[in-house]
């Protein structure tokens, strides 16, 4: 099962028949995602005013992109006024090595890093540890994969490929618990005493940012479990990755976007912390690094440059049933699911070429998407980029395929007829769109309330 | 050419001409709730726990009874008076608060809509504290709930400046192992509000 999604060569298509092999288990991980999107509507509707808020915060972020020269640097000024240090990174390798300068410019070979999409992006770990530094990740799903030599299937919930007998063996190995126990609080408790060590000792520790405010200079990081919190707080150097676009230009903003972006994940109603980082503690330092990376190209892309609103709240992945079904490491790319599949050909066009095909078109993205990029949309766009350069995966209708792949066969049939059935009555209008080239082909048949192999499995046993 | 300029210099050919800020009035079909009976339910909600002390009541004498008789008490807060003092020596070396059981500390209002309450370091002076702690104490004046992150920042800024502020709503919590949500993760195990009449 274990798959670096940077060393895979195959297909995506080939990665999710592997993922597939095993019924039970992607049928598992099928509804444990799906469990999570349908808290994710519940959180939602019980928000009369989410609609505006979903456009408003697109709005907003529409701004962010068409001021960002400004915006970058009214930050960059606000942020010298409080005492950080700036750097500018034109791609992952820069990142790279100006975050290894400040662990040379302060003599440390150990540090903690909490939950950060971008340090993943840009292979951080792996550098750094050619480099000799040691880099325990704090956020729990995070350091599950690294024990095992992975990396995060979903940006949201790393390990939600992996099963807790596993994680009870993996902690076994590790962390030297009982064999065979595998109760989720136990391994908890576990990995709490194994990781406050590390926070108690370790004097850099590094964090992703979820929001960047131009106004203020100020880094927001939101976490469930507190780790990003414990780390730079008991550290003597914090440093903080970001992409540029993480950018927003007021702090009030903020109220658009805290209300969006835990119901989206998973359904709370706001992060359990919501940190804002103005200044560094006195004697400390707070180090932000800004981060380029394809995305500055991708803004002048103007059928793509709405995919630089993501605020990687996941809901996108949770609803895929491509992703669903494939699992997060067939994408090959750090953001996986069909966020993943626009931004990581904006980065290596070839490289990433079978990924805007790993999509039926249905729409259920773009539903849910809280800053309401056009994600299907752009997922067209891209074939037909991909075809223009000669790209395109060989084989006429590739979609189509998708399609079938999910609906065709009997063993998936039952779980993806189940979503679909749930899709249909509750937003039909999700599966109906003119993009779905599955529904070009024929109108959608009424959702049966039962499905055939449900029905099947009942009337045998009667 | 340094990369602040290279980035600079594509994102300003890059972007496309000028959008509009939208306004931030919210709608008039916005949620509104009771705050205090919302307030109360979704901080129960996520595994917070909410006391209220009413007038007249003596506050210590309540806390003292929300927690095991043998847990020691940091007090930060200028509400209420007695327990331990932070030591000086935790400004050079903060993780020696690892062994505080009860931290306790004033936050300035709380937030209907996620149960969530606004702390500022200068208000509880050492920034690793609310989250070093095994269980998390707060002291909440009852007339300052606000609706919604919308009037929470309103508030944020009508403050004014602050170097580390944070909303925290509950217990820290991970649910990373299939799910199963786990309350107490890195941060406090348990999180207690104290409503102040
Ligand atoms: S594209 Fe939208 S739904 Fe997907 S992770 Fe980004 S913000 Fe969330």
């Amino acid at each position: 099962m274990s798959v670096h999604p940077n060393k895979a060569s195959q297909p995506h298509a080939e990665l999710a028949q592997q993922f597939n092999k095993d019924e039970d288990r992607v049928n598992w991980h099928d509804e444990t995602l799906w469990w999570i999107r349908q808290k994710r509507d519940k959180a939602a509707w019980s928000v009369p005013e989410w609609e505006w808020l979903r456009q408003t915060a697109s709005d907003i972020k529409a701004h962010v992109l068409s001021n960002m020269h400004d915006l970058l640097t009214q930050f960059e000024a606000q942020a010298l006024a409080n005492g950080a240090s700036v750097h500018w990174a034109a791609d992952a390798a820069e990142h790279n090595a100006i975050v290894h300068r400040i662990l040379q410019e302060n003599k440390v070979q150990q540090i903690v890093k909490s939950k950060s999409m971008l340090t993943e992006e840009c292979g951080l770990n792996e550098y750094l540890h050619e480099h000799g530094i040691d880099v325990v990740d704090t956020d729990l799903g995070e350091r599950i994969v690294q024990l095992a030599g992975e990396t995060p299937s979903h940006i949201v919930l790393p390990c939600i490929h992996w099963k807790k007998e596993e994680i009870g063996e993996l902690f076994h190995q590790h962390l030297h618990t009982p064999k065979g126990n595998a109760d989720p609080q136990y391994l908890t408790g576990a990995a709490r005493i194994h990781l406050r060590e590390k926070f108690l000792t370790r004097n850099v520790a590094i964090t992703g940012v979820n929001f960047a405010i131009a106004e203020t200079g100020e880094v927001v990081v939101c976490t469930n479990e507190g780790n990003a919190d414990m780390g730079t707080h008991l550290a003597d150097v914090h440093i903080a990755c970001m992409g540029i676009e993480k950018l927003i230009p007021q702090r009030q903003h903020l109220g658009v976007f805290t209300r969006l972006l835990a119901r989206s994940a998973t359904g709370q109603p706001i992060t359990t912390y919501t940190s804002h980082f103005r200044k560094p503690a006195p004697g400390r330092q707070l180090h932000i690094v800004l981060v380029d990376n394809g995305r500055s190209r991708q803004l002048g892309r103007e059928a793509f440059r709405n995919s630089l609103k993501c605020i990687r709240c996941g809901a996108c992945m949770n609803t895929c049933p491509v992703y669903r079904r494939s699992g997060g490491h067939s994408y090959k790319y750090a953001i996986s699911g069909p966020i993943g599949s626009i931004l990581a050909p904006n980065l290596d066009m070839r490289k990433h070429a079978d990924l805007p095909f790993a999509s039926t078109l249905c729409g259920s993205c773009t539903n849910v998407c809280p800053v309401k990029i056009d994600i299907h949309e752009q997922l067209y766009q891209w074939r037909q980029e991909l075809y223009k350069e000669g790209l395109a995966p060989k084989g006429k209708a590739v979609s189509m395929k998708m399609a079938g792949w999910l609906l065709g066969k009997p063993a998936l049939y039952r779980l993806a007829g189940k979503a679909a059935r749930t899709v249909l009555r509750l937003s039909p209008f999700v599966v109906k769109n003119s993009l779905n080239p599955w529904y070009k082909q024929r109108e959608m048949p009424a959702p049966p309330k039962q499905s055939f192999s449900e029905w099947y499995a009942k009337n045998k046993k009667a | 050419m340094s990369s602040r300029s290279k980035i600079l210099a594509q994102v300003k050919a890059n972007q496309p001409a000028t959008v509009a800020l939208p306004d931030l009035e919210l709608p008039a079909h916005a949620a509104q709730w009771d705050a205090l009976q919302k307030f109360v339910e979704t901080l129960s909600g996520i595994g917070g726990r909410v006391i209220r002390i009413l007038p007249g009541e003596d506050a210590t004498a309540t806390i003292l009874q929300a927690f095991d008789d043998n847990s020691n008490i940091l007090n930060v807060s200028a509400t209420v008076q007695g327990f331990q003092a932070l030591p000086d020596a935790a400004f050079e070396e903060p993780a020696m608060l690892q062994n505080v059981d009860i931290a306790l500390m004033d936050a300035a209002f709380g937030v209907a809509e996620n149960g969530a309450v606004w702390v500022m370091e200068a208000q509880y002076k050492l920034r690793a504290l609310p989250f070093i702690c095994q269980h998390l104490a707060v002291l909440l004046p009852l007339q300052s709930l606000l609706p919604n992150m919308h009037a929470a920042y309103q508030q944020v800024q009508a403050m004014g400046q602050y170097d580390f502020g944070v909303f925290i709503a509950g217990p820290s919590k991970t649910a990373d192992i299939e799910q199963s949500l786990v309350l107490g993760a890195h941060g406090p195990k348990t999180m207690t509000v104290f409503l102040l009449p």
